[in-house]
């Protein structure tokens, strides 16, 4: 038998197992994703389709290991993947399934996350015939694209297996991905871009909150905020309609402009941002998806990367000419979003005189309108739920959550820190604001936020 | 020059039929995004040894319009 073969984790997963030790939850690392159904489904093929893509996505396999030396590493593990738990509520109620999935939410991997398999499936009957699927799974080997891309496997091989064709393809062994990740570190490329980063925070950044403040904790004349405390980081979530009508106005706009729809939500937060914090200069934080290359792609595993994203222009500025700076600011960004954002604090926090306890960090926005399956033999509107913890302020995702052509704004705010109301004005003015500047683009940044209060 | 270009390049996307030309279009051939172009854009400093500026960027629409560039700079 060939013998196992540990691979060193990534930087990102060297800060999760940190972070999973500081922490008396270790579920505050886990991403949540439901899969309702919209068409019928034949149990026993989604089950089959589930085991074969644990089977096929070798990132599905990777396990953490304990070394005698103490160091944590990582392998493919060449188990059969665990069957899928079946929960029959076919008699239940959708409160009864919420409070499972609460409970789902506070349970832990066992065995310390351990030599276990990192993610788990659960098929729930309902009422009607319908069913969902909630899956988990730990950050140490997915993130939330690499979630959808095992989801989006998940209806290939259903797919497959319905037709009777081929299968996907197996995806490649992610330690390749790994190789160039760590590759990275000490590389003239990280150089490169330490010099960049350092260059665009030659300048202090503000801390531009939903609601114009720093915190309870917000200290008068600074510029910056407090880091949560522990107790902070617990979540309130809130889902809130962005009609069709001006999803789609967006869209087309986007696609006149050749420009991503994203774009838009950042100007629009960015746009509220300047208004209740009285600042031009504009930072808000967002994970990006680390996948360009087809191996990438298809390669899964955990390599998101949080960046922060500096919007310094002038409100006079009109809404068209607005969203290209946006485009510009985020295309650099992503160029350069290798660096470890801890890196750059580490710089700046002492050039500025930051204490430790302190951020620029207020909102973090993620934009996922690939959560929505329309194609093949499934059809299912994939929805990420919350997982309880958020580590700022707050963490707004644009996502769908039916079939409608709706999107919904999610707004998972730390109680104790920012409150509902602050996300509910954000939303009723990212909406306004969208249909103002879509429509007259022309118009200035200051007169469209004028008139979206 | 124009072998590594391609080269470098189908690492991101499927060749397509009929191969890749000197008049292959990266947006509209290729569906390429900004973001796969900014990646890609480290990938070639890489392997040339140059700096490549963002706004240096906005008239290469083609591989021929690439390599050209990248010439001029090698």
């Amino acid at each position: 038998m060939e013998e196992r073969k540990y691979y060193p984790l990534s930087k990102e997963q060297e800060g999760l197992v940190m972070l999973a030790g500081l922490f008396p939850f270790p579920n505050l690392l886990y991403l949540f994703t439901e899969i309702d159904f919209v068409s019928d489904i034949s149990e026993e093929r989604l089950l089959d389709a589930i085991r074969i893509s644990g089977e096929r996505l070798p990132y599905c396999r990777v396990r953490l290991h304990d070394m005698d030396d103490g160091s944590c590493m990582q392998y493919c593990s060449e188990e059969a993947p665990d069957p899928v738990e079946i929960i029959d509520l076919s008699q239940g109620t959708e409160e009864e399934l919420e409070s499972l999935k609460l409970q789902w939410q506070k349970e832990n991997f066992p065995n310390n996350q351990r030599d276990v398999q990192l993610y788990r499936f659960r098929l729930i009957r309902m009422p009607g015939g319908k069913h969902v699927l909630h899956l988990v799974v730990h950050h140490f080997i997915m993130d939330a694209f690499s979630m959808m891309n095992t989801v989006r496997y998940v209806d290939a091989v259903y797919s497959a297996l319905s037709r009777g064709e081929q299968l996907p393809p197996e995806a490649p062994l992610p330690w390749k991905l790994l190789e160039e990740e760590n590759a990275y570190f000490g590389s003239k490329k990280e150089e490169r871009d330490g010099q960049w980063w350092r260059a665009q925070y030659e300048t202090e950044p503000m801390f531009c909150s939903v609601n114009g403040l720093g915190g309870p904790e917000y200290v008068e004349g600074k510029r910056y905020g407090r880091k949560q405390s522990f107790e902070q980081m617990f979540t309130e979530l809130l889902r809130m309609r962005i009609p069709k009508e001006l999803v789609d106005q967006v869209n087309a706009s986007a696609a006149e402009r050749k420009l991503s729809p994203q774009v838009y939500y950042m100007l629009a937060l960015r746009s509220y941002l300047a208004h209740v914090n009285k600042s031009d200069d504009v930072m808000v934080v967002t994970p990006m998806a680390m996948r360009s290359t087809l191996y990438q792609k298809s390669a899964g595993f955990s390599i998101a990367k949080t960046a922060p994203v500096r919007m310094a222009f002038p409100s006079d500025l009109p809404f068209g000419e607005a969203l290209n700076r946006v485009a510009a600011a985020e295309n650099e960004v992503y160029r350069h979003a290798h660096y470890e954002y801890f890196n750059l604090k580490a710089d700046m926090f002492p050039r500025f005189e930051v204490p430790d306890d302190c951020t620029y960090d207020s909102v973090w926005l993620t934009y996922q309108p690939f959560f929505k399956m329309g194609s093949s033999e499934l059809r299912f509107v994939a929805k990420m739920l919350d997982n309880g913890f958020v580590p700022i302020p707050l963490y707004m995702l644009v996502q769908p959550q039916d079939d409608t052509g709706d999107l919904y704004g999610i707004y998972c705010y730390a109680l104790g820190y920012t409150k509902k109301e602050s996300c509910e004005q954000l939303h009723a003015f990212m909406l306004r604001f969208l249909e103002l500047g879509v429509a007259e683009p022309e118009q200035s940044l200051e007169e469209l936020i004028r008139r979206s209060l | 020059m124009y072998e590594k270009v391609c080269e470098i390049l189908l690492n991101y996307v499927e060749e397509p039929e009929g191969g890749l030309t000197p008049e292959t279009r990266f947006i509209d051939d290729l569906a390429m995004n900004s973001l796969d172009i900014m990646t890609m854009v480290g990938d070639l400093e890489d392997e040339f040894d140059i700096t490549i500026e963002t706004p240096e960027l906005r008239n290469l629409f083609t591989i021929r319009d690439l390599v050209k560039f990248l010439e001029g700079k090698v």
